[in-house]
């Protein structure tokens, strides 16, 4: 009964902040004389120290010096950041001009309603950094595109039930299905789809949701815009919502042309 | 306490890549494969860019980033369950609590010391992610309470509470295979 009731008033919180000398010096000496007092309580302290020191002595494996530059490498792309005064200075007095040119689009554009006039281009973000989705996407087409293609299998029920996405293939004029295979993106199953496009070859990768949706600037540019665009050397992405998947379309084309390829 | 220092690309990848390898490591016992944890630190580093000019301490950046994936972890990959299979709790106290009831100092120190890494690193991988992030990141990663409740943005009494009762789940947890080894070890001899 004594015991049980000595149990009962000992907090392991207590006692492991008093192990991790995180207490104030008071509640230090009341622990010490309240609850390290019981055999129970010593025991309770003794399996927080030792687990404690177990796992501090727990390995840190070093990367090796390939897989830091792979974690590294979107920071190579990073813009240099400048300074308030540089910043100041970029816009005088020349500058000025420009900050008046883009207020009056501004203005444009909210009254009008349409990013820009005629040919319906759509804005493309210079490219900061490269998500590693859109990296792996077009690392894999540049792959697919250097040599021939894999080989036709047009049976896109059976690729779809595969890997476990629903496939809609591209309908647009002067498209024409090539072939179409599993592949992975970042370790996801995906299908890719290779389609002639005029005189250009055109990759549409279906991917699943959550590897589309994972990055926050891809939710917010499909949020606001319908798709997420990336444009590196030649070749382009753009990354939209399809039906209970994620399409990428990965071609060496304007992201507006590629936007344009339902 | 130095405050001042450059914020330009170069000097925020050559501070970046100073923390990268326990990063990674802790990124790893988060998630279930590899590509995911490349990922995770990737978005960490390029958020931590984005938000290199908040940054007012450069000695306090390295809880800085671990508050920055923590936060990227739990908007992207906690409602996918990492751990398909959890343990419960009821069980591994149990287990604690036997353990304290026999014990004595000698086996416990024994019984931890014979722990490989991957065992251990295996026992953390079954607890709850909460418990399992409050205690890595005091043990393993050598943050005080106040931090930790930073990074993880939680009071500082539940981080208390995570961490005393994480520990106990682990060394429940620790114990139970160790007893069970003997019958895996026979049904391993049986099957061969």
């Amino acid at each position: 009964m004594k015991e049980a009731e000595t149990t009962t008033e000992v907090s392991i919180e207590e006692i492991a902040a008093y192990e991790d000398d995180e207490l104030a010096d008071g509640d230090r000496a009341r622990v010490a004389a309240e609850q390290l007092s019981s055999e129970y309580g010593r025991k309770l302290a003794t399996v927080q120290r030792a687990v404690r020191e177990r796992l501090a002595a727990q390995p840190i494996a070093a990367l090796s010096a390939r897989h830091r530059e792979h974690l590294l490498d979107p920071l190579s792309a990073l813009a240099p950041r400048r300074s308030f005064w540089q910043r100041l200075g970029a816009t005088r007095p020349l500058a000025w001009s420009g900050w008046a040119v883009a207020a009056a689009l501004a203005i444009w554009i909210a009254g009008v309603g349409h990013p820009l006039p005629g040919n319906g281009e759509i804005a493309v973000q210079p490219v900061r950094h490269l998500l590693p989705m859109a990296e792996a996407a077009l690392a894999d087409f540049r792959k697919q595109t250097a040599g021939a293609l894999p080989m036709a299998r047009l049976d896109l029920e059976h690729l779809a039930a595969g890997v476990g996405l629903p496939i809609v293939p591209l309908d647009a004029p002067d498209t024409r299905l090539l072939s179409a295979w599993q592949t992975e993106i970042r370790t996801h199953p995906a299908a890719a789809l290779a389609y002639q496009w005029r005189s250009r070859i055109v990759i549409q990768y279906v991917i699943p949701e959550q590897l589309l949706y994972r990055q926050e600037e891809v939710r917010t540019a499909i949020v606001q815009t319908g798709h997420y665009t990336v444009i590196r050397d030649q070749q382009a992405m753009v990354a939209r919502a399809g039906p209970r998947a994620g399409v990428l379309l990965v071609g060496e084309a304007h992201p507006d042309e590629l936007a344009g390829l339902q | 306490m130095f405050k001042f220092f450059r914020r330009d690309s170069a000097t925020y990848q050559s501070l970046a890549a100073s923390h990268l390898d326990r990063l990674h490591a802790y990124a790893r016992r988060r998630v279930q494969s590899d590509a995911d944890a490349d990922d995770l630190v990737q978005e960490t580093l390029i958020r931590g860019w984005q938000r290199f000019d908040q940054l007012r301490d450069v000695t306090a950046m390295r809880s800085w980033f671990y508050r920055i994936l923590t936060t990227l972890w739990a908007e992207q990959y906690r409602t996918r369950r990492r751990r398909m299979e959890l343990v419960p709790i009821t069980r591994l106290e149990a287990h604690h609590d036997e353990m304290i009831a026999s014990m004595e100092p000698g086996p416990l120190q024994a019984l931890l010391a014979r722990q490989t890494g991957e065992a251990v690193h295996a026992a953390l991988a079954a607890l709850p992610q909460d418990y399992a992030a409050a205690v890595e990141l005091h043990d393993i990663e050598g943050f005080r309470y106040r931090e930790i409740a930073e990074i993880t943005g939680v009071p500082i009494g539940t981080v208390m509470s995570r961490i005393a009762r994480g520990r106990r789940l682990l060394a429940g947890q620790l114990r139970e295979w160790t007893k069970s080894e003997p019958a895996r070890a026979r049904t391993a001899e049986k099957k061969t």
